[in-house]
């Protein structure tokens, strides 16, 4: 203690008890043997060191103010909780709790599997127009959704490079989904990919099954506690048998959130409320502005870094990765710069503010893809400038039924397919894409593949549903370093009477 | 590792936003502190170790429940921690009091044990038969070094309530240490 706390203390002793004024030097000397009296306490810095790591392994407990948003954001409410069988009343008091999230109705069990007959879903169809991977167009979260924030900034630049090959086929790449700005036009390099197979001989099955979520359907129950309300004398119960289909929460304050349900499909998004995230480029009015606002590819974190980021977030709101496997990067961004050779000099070289992390869904143990093989299931948007979660996909039931149905067997038309880049693949020649020339070829190579699921689209009539469906995954191993091939694999779904509408199987049938 | 309040502040925004690893900035700055104010008053290391993982789990998932408005982090850290304390020795009866500070080796160093004299553990002794405000008080003041409007948060009193106790407790030990430790006292050095 020194002298100067010394004096201080006593002092304030001696505005309280002025009669001690006249012992000064015996308080002066007890507070001091008080102090020394303190004995030696040695922090262990091992025991800081683990006892930190265990801190932050811990979640945050939603607090009062956050309730409402956590009681939506609870995956629960949607996915009932492992092995529970819950019938849980909604009540107005479940937004006065502050014990945690409450838990909306539903019975079962998540990562569940109901196996019904064969053929229980009926007859399998597939739209024409359906399916990212050999369109060109990238429509999974997976590819397309980081680069939304881009394209909201106005960070799309015409110097961006576009992919090449876009447009052809076998897959999509974040690079060019998600740019909007309309002064884009990509050049086009007219690129054809072929894949050549040198992978072990494989065995398909004569059945396998299809898979399609259950959807909890909690809307009933949220409309029962809505009917309750009256909007400006407008009485919401008068409205018979409605139901909530879906609802926005919003966040507002710095790096608040924009929190939207489909009560529908029973799946839950999680957006960054854009007015509320800072971004330097703004206000922007012109390139320079936007040039010195752009992010340099050294100002991304490492894929473990953006990994930790979205585990941190996952844990620390409660969304569970069972039923999920290891994180994937998406780190496309990064193709722009290999091909330009690896130099990054100036705006031509797109570093994304926000970068994708996939956690691949896993029914019955199976990867699920979608048609141009990336992995889907959750993901989750980091936001690179401020190292935060900018956006959650995916969110939804992890309940399923199964049935069995027909798979073709012929190991050569399996092949001939994945060689051509998949069921959307054309078995064309070079020479007949009509008007034009100096087409480049380049050429990958596909190994053995394995088993997973793919997402498709079967459309009956004016409804459709989602259905994941027994598939082949055949890796690229070998892309002969051409920084023109960005697909990682290509993708065969095996179910008969899905492959036989479509295009490439009716031309391998006539040949 | 000290921290500014503006830092303070916006570690606790990002915790109470969901990020956990904006604590770890929080735990750096009051780890030491909050050890060290549990051992002073348990004199075990192996138990102020396990009451201080307590307080910082209990901190973090608690982070939503702080409210900048009506107090500072500091206050209300030190407030779970000596929840947690009185908790603890209110389940387990305190197996050393004060006064066994000086058998303790890895509390002291061979130093200050040669050095423990009569003066201390008559004090030590006398802290011991304060009440738990009282000798909390004296300590936090003392030892923790705190200012009154801290203390003040921590113990649940008005700032002037705890100065007036202080000077109170300080009062009755200088009455109850008695004359003949008054002469120590006067006359050892400091």
């Amino acid at each position: 203690m020194t002298q100067e706390q010394l004096n201080k203390i006593c002092e304030e002793i001696f505005s309280i008890e002025p009669s001690l004024r006249e012992k000064e030097d015996v308080v002066k000397k007890l507070i001091l043997r008080l102090a020394e009296a303190r004995p030696d306490a040695a922090l262990d810095s091992a025991f800081v060191e683990n006892l930190r790591r265990e801190v932050l392994s811990h979640s945050i407990r939603p607090g009062l103010r956050q309730s409402i948003v956590n009681f939506i954001q609870n995956p629960y409410v949607f996915m009932p909780a492992a092995g529970l069988v819950v019938a849980v009343i909604v009540a107005l008091g479940a937004f006065r709790s502050d014990t945690g999230p409450q838990i909306l109705t539903e019975t079962g069990s998540d990562n569940t599997i109901v196996a019904l007959g064969s053929r229980a879903f009926g007859d399998l169809a597939i739209t024409s127009d359906f399916g990212a991977g050999g369109k060109g167009g990238g429509s999974s979260p997976a590819s397309g959704e980081a680069t939304r924030e881009a394209a909201r900034d106005g960070m799309a630049s015409a110097a961006m490079p576009a992919p090449l090959g876009m447009g052809m086929r076998g897959g999509s790449s974040s690079i060019g989904s998600g740019i909007a700005s309309p002064q884009m036009v990509p050049p086009y390099f007219p690129t054809r990919l072929e894949f050549r197979y040198n992978g072990d001989d494989f065995t398909a099955a004569e059945t396998g099954s299809v898979y399609r979520r259950i959807v909890a359907g909690a809307g009933s129950n949220i409309s029962n506690l809505l009917s309750t309300i009256t909007f400006n004398g407008l009485d919401i119960g008068n409205f018979a048998n409605s139901k909530l289909q879906s609802f926005t929460l919003v966040q507002e304050e710095p790096f608040g959130y924009m929190i939207s349900g489909s009560l529908a499909d029973g799946s839950i998004s999680i957006n960054e409320n854009w007015e509320y995230w800072d971004h330097p480029g703004k206000n922007c009015t012109n390139t320079e502005c936007i040039e010195r606002a752009q992010l340099r590819p050294e100002q991304i974190p490492s894929n473990d870094a953006i990994i930790g980021i979205a585990n941190a977030f996952l844990e620390s709101h409660g969304l569970s990765k069972d039923g999920y496997g290891d994180p994937v990067v998406n780190d496309e961004w990064q193709r722009a710069i290999s091909i330009k050779g690896g130099v990054a000099t100036s705006m031509e070289f797109y570093a994304p503010e926000a970068v994708s992390v996939v956690y691949p869904a896993l029914i019955d143990g199976k990867t699920l893809y979608d048609e141009g093989g990336r992995p889907i299931g959750l993901t989750v948007n980091v936001n690179v400038r401020h190292k935060r979660v900018s956006g959650v996909w995916g969110i939804m039931s992890s309940r399923y039924e199964k049935s069995d149905y027909p798979l073709i067997t012929d190991t050569e038309s399996i092949l001939q397919m994945a060689k051509n880049g998949g069921w959307y693949g054309q078995p064309m020649p070079v020479d007949s894409i009509a008007g034009e020339e100096n087409v480049k070829v380049v050429y990958a190579t596909l190994g053995t593949p394995s088993s997973g699921l793919v997402r498709i689209w079967s459309q009956k009539g004016t409804r459709g549903e989602e259905l994941y469906i027994p598939a082949l995954y055949f890796p690229v191993i070998d892309s002969g370093e051409n920084p023109e091939i960005y697909q990682k694999a290509v993708v065969i779904p095996l179910v008969k009477e899905l492959l036989e509408q479509a295009p490439v199987y009716r031309i391998l049938e006539k040949n | 590792m000290p921290i500014m309040p503006a830092q303070e502040q916006e570690l606790i925004r990002e915790c109470q936003a969901g990020r956990v690893d904006a604590f770890g900035g929080l735990y750096d700055a009051y780890i030491e502190k909050i050890y060290r104010y549990l051992f002073y008053r348990l004199r075990d290391q192996s138990q102020a170790e396990d009451l201080t993982s307590i307080v910082f789990i209990k901190a973090l998932e608690k982070i939503n429940t702080f409210n900048p408005q009506k107090g500072n982090f500091s206050a209300w850290i030190y407030r779970v921690a000596r929840n947690t304390l009185f908790d603890h020795l209110r389940g387990t009866p305190p197996t050393r009091s004060l006064t066994d500070a000086e058998e303790i080796p890895a509390a002291h160093s061979i130093e200050k044990e040669a050095d423990f004299n009569y003066q201390k553990e008559l004090i030590l002794k006398e802290l011991d038969q304060l009440s738990e405000t009282e000798r909390d008080i004296i300590l936090l003041r003392v030892w923790d070094e705190l200012p009154y409007k801290e203390i003040a948060a921590i113990v649940g009193k008005t700032e002037a309530n705890c100065q007036m106790i202080f000077s109170r407790t300080v009062h009755k030990l200088q009455r109850v240490l008695g004359p003949g430790a008054f002469i120590v006292l006067l006359f050892s050095k400091y």
